[in-house]
């Protein structure tokens, strides 16, 4: 099984990402590839899905923080949903939390878009 | 023991830090912190201190205590110049930054972070985290 796998997928007009194993610096650039795609191509109205990341290093957070204003500029935001344990516990120490909206499920991420 | 200074091997650091923390008897999240700690040490030693270039190696070592967990990385790439002081998340953000995170997070995981030259060309990061008696409450652990 791959470190990383990054599935795609839509939600209304909201893109869902769904990164399934780790994000260190050596598989961060399909993540952050993914992102990237997404914005240079406007579609900015981004929820990252988090129920299935076992951990999350420094270089998958680095990813969302340099592309979330880029997103923001454009009409839009990308917004992280359903972390779990150790992932939520850093999100929140790393102080993300302040940063970046989050949400309990992926549900209650995309339709926070609605009200934007 | 010694491992390649790659971010292929990441992994492999990770997970035998993990190893190292839980035959300690630290809790399984509290042994993810300390591996995720750890790696960013790695991950800095790759980046940073060999920058990439191959063919060199990391020496890790626990050193289980009666307080604390102690991890040495020891390297013989650049030293930092200094160490970042703190982050400014908001300000790195609209400057679009990637980096400048890792040894932030080693220091909201960890007891106690630095980076100390051993002898001439040889250095090392040395992590700890006190035992669950010994650690003092963290601002992100109340909830």
């Amino acid at each position: 099984m791959p470190d990383l796998q990054v599935a795609t997928r839509r939600a209304a007009d909201v893109a869902v990402v769904e990164p399934k194993g780790f994000i260190n610096a050596h598989t961060v650039a399909e993540f952050e590839g993914v992102l990237n795609e997404l914005v240079e191509a406007g579609d900015v109205r981004i929820v990252i899905s988090g129920a299935h990341l076992s951990y999350v290093a420094s270089a998958g957070f680095g990813a969302i923080m340099g592309l979330i204003e880029e997103a923001r500029a454009g009409g839009g935001d990308i917004r992280v949903a359903a972390l779990t344990g150790t992932v939520a516990h850093i999100f929140r120490v790393l102080g993300f939390d302040r940063l970046c909206r989050t949400f309990e499920t992926e549900e209650e991420a995309v339709l926070s878009f609605g009200g934007s | 023991m010694d491992v390649p200074a790659t971010c292929e091997c990441l992994s492999l650091v990770h997970e035998a830090t993990r190893r190292a923390a839980l035959a300690e008897d630290f809790d399984p999240a509290v042994a993810d912190e300390i591996a995720v700690a750890v790696s960013e040490a790695m991950t800095n030693v790759v980046e940073h201190a060999y920058r990439g270039e191959p063919g060199h190696a990391v020496r890790l070592r626990f050193r289980p205590g009666p307080e604390a967990l102690r991890i040495e990385l020891e390297h013989r790439g650049a030293a930092p110049k200094s160490l970042p002081a703190g982050v400014d998340l908001g300000r790195l953000a609209r400057e679009r930054r990637r980096g400048g995170l890792g040894v932030h997070l080693m220091r909201r995981l960890m007891d106690h972070v630095v980076h100390e030259e051993l002898a001439a060309g040889v250095c090392c990061w040395v992590l700890e985290r006190n035992r669950p008696r010994s650690r003092p409450p963290s601002p992100g652990s109340e909830s």
